[in-house]
């Protein structure tokens, strides 16, 4: 594995890093949470922010944690859909489709939520373990997974779940739809 | 990393974009420093641990503690609208006037993100119908694959024959309609036309080990109908070397056996076919009829020494053949 500074990660997948921000904001909207900042995108770290207020109702801070997943991972299934069947079963070069190839392992890439988004999951989620809420007493191995998805991405596991979900898994539902 | 950038936030809003209205200092709240007493307004305080600072007393005052900026709850955090005395309600921790409380509650996405995502919308359409011919030809490959595990050899073949329609620019498409091609020529006795279509695939497709035993398995049938029952015993043992436990493999070497027998007559070869029939009973699974139905046709060999293609077997024997039979 080659190490390659984050910056230039983030640089090579910023759509990624816009669409994380993006979803963040989309959960915000949709549970009347208060957005004070957005940064969709910028050379630093963290290379996107989205500053909130402090959510009291436990599924909205589920929701707005684990946004990024559900909306990259699905953006990435749908930009690369299109392209994977000429490029990949085909083997045709075509740049539009490796072009929506790229974007949707961009966005793939950054599906994971952050370790602060973890951490905020973590914190509610305990303040409500007692109430054996399930949405709760699922957060906790969600953010051990999450954790690890992070810490596991110095070898690449970001990418490797952006190609999972963009370039092998159209193929295993085309088999399993057609 | 959000606390710290909502304390980021908090401060900018306090100490950047407030305009403060002339009335403002009438109604704003005062705070008296813990340290040196001065007086000020909240807004100008830190609060360190719940002790109040001014700026001057908060560097060393305020070592070691938590620190944040104080707010003025009567005055929005975000347009800086003094309410006089009347306290505004809370967003988190800090006051904000109706306005604003709804403005942040809905902050609308940038217009250059909304266009980015419309279009790269459109471009996924399109891609999507520009692409169409590539899903229906792989419909037809998907379906052709499951047509070939249920052994309709031809059925396969015409839909990978409709893929090909869509995209003739396909060298692997191509090749596949070869592949089927050989075997269904295999199939028919004609196995002399399929060897140059498997080799041609088998160079296409080196690392394919499926290719290269059907290559062989065509080779042994050309062999096989060309009278060459020479080369025939020789690709039937390499067959047979490279699937040790493969009873057809097995078989095949008793039936070149056979076939020698069937040619020159000698004993020793009609030996050799019945031991190497034999061995190959013993790989097989128990009442297989495929091998019984290849079994028999060697037996029938060796009973008659008559070498006919399988065509002609079961033209003559469409139940079978038993030694009691007539030939």
């Amino acid at each position: 594995m080659i190490p390659i500074p984050g910056i230039l990660i983030a640089l090579a997948t910023f759509p990624g890093v816009i669409v994380h921000e993006a979803a963040h904001m989309l959960f915000c909207k949709l549970r009347g949470v208060a957005i004070f900042q957005v940064c969709f995108f910028r050379v630093g770290n963290p290379a996107g922010y989205v500053v909130h207020e402090e959510i009291e109702d436990f599924s909205s801070a589920f929701l707005v944690a684990v946004g990024p997943f559900i909306v990259n991972t699905a953006l990435c299934l749908l930009f690369c859909f299109p392209a994977i069947v000429p490029v990949r079963i085909f083997h045709q070069d075509d740049p539009v489709s490796w072009f929506l190839i790229w974007l949707g392992i961009s966005i793939g890439m950054h599906a994971f939520p952050s370790n602060h988004d973890a951490k905020a999951l973590w914190l509610q989620a305990k303040k409500r373990a007692g109430s054996l809420q399930p949405l709760a007493l699922l957060a906790f191995p969600l953010v051990i997974l999450i954790y690890a998805g992070n810490l596991l991405s110095i070898v690449w596991a970001d990418y490797l779940y952006g190609l999972a979900v963009g370039f092998f898994l159209p193929e295993f539902l085309l088999n399993h739809l057609l | 990393m959000r606390a710290s950038l909502t304390a980021r936030a908090m401060g900018n809003m306090f100490s950047g974009a407030a305009t403060v209205p002339p009335w403002r200092g009438v109604f704003v709240k005062r705070v008296r420093c813990a340290a040196c007493g001065t007086d000020g307004t909240a807004r100008e305080m830190y609060d360190a641990e719940g002790q109040a600072l001014c700026p001057r007393c908060v560097e060393e005052a305020g070592r070691g503690k938590r620190v944040e900026r104080m707010f003025d709850t009567t005055i929005c955090a975000r347009c800086g609208r003094d309410e006089g005395s009347r306290d505004l309600p809370r967003l988190g921790r800090l006051p904000f006037c109706e306005d604003c409380a709804r403005a942040v509650r809905n902050v609308p996405y940038p217009g250059w993100l909304r266009y980015a995502f419309i279009a790269l919308l459109m471009i996924v359409a399109l891609d999507f119908v520009r692409n169409q011919r590539f899903f229906s030809a792989y419909a037809q490959v998907v379906r052709a694959g499951r047509d070939l595990k249920t052994g309709q050899l031809d059925a396969a073949l015409t839909r990978f024959e409709s893929a090909a329609r869509a995209v003739p620019e396909s060298a692997d498409l191509a090749a596949e309609i070869n592949f089927l091609k050989a075997i269904q020529l295999v199939q028919n006795d004609r196995s002399a036309e399929a060897v140059p279509l498997l080799r041609s695939y088998v160079e296409a497709y080196p690392g394919d080990p499926n290719a290269k035993q059907v290559l062989l398995q065509a080779e042994i049938g050309a062999a096989f109908e060309a009278g060459d029952y020479d080369a025939f015993l020789e690709k039937s043992q390499a067959l047979a070397k490279q699937e040790p436990n493969d009873a057809r493999a097995a078989a095949g070497v008793a039936s070149a056996y056979a076939c020698k027998y069937a040619a020159q007559g000698n004993e020793e070869f009609a030996a050799q076919a019945r031991e190497r029939l034999e061995a190959a009973g013993k790989l097989a699974p128990p009442a297989d009829p495929d091998f019984e139905e290849y079994s028999q046709r060697i037996r029938y060999r060796l009973a008659t020494r008559e070498i006919i293609s399988r065509t002609e077997y079961h033209r003559r024997f469409p139940n079978g053949w038993r030694p009691e039979d007539p030939r």
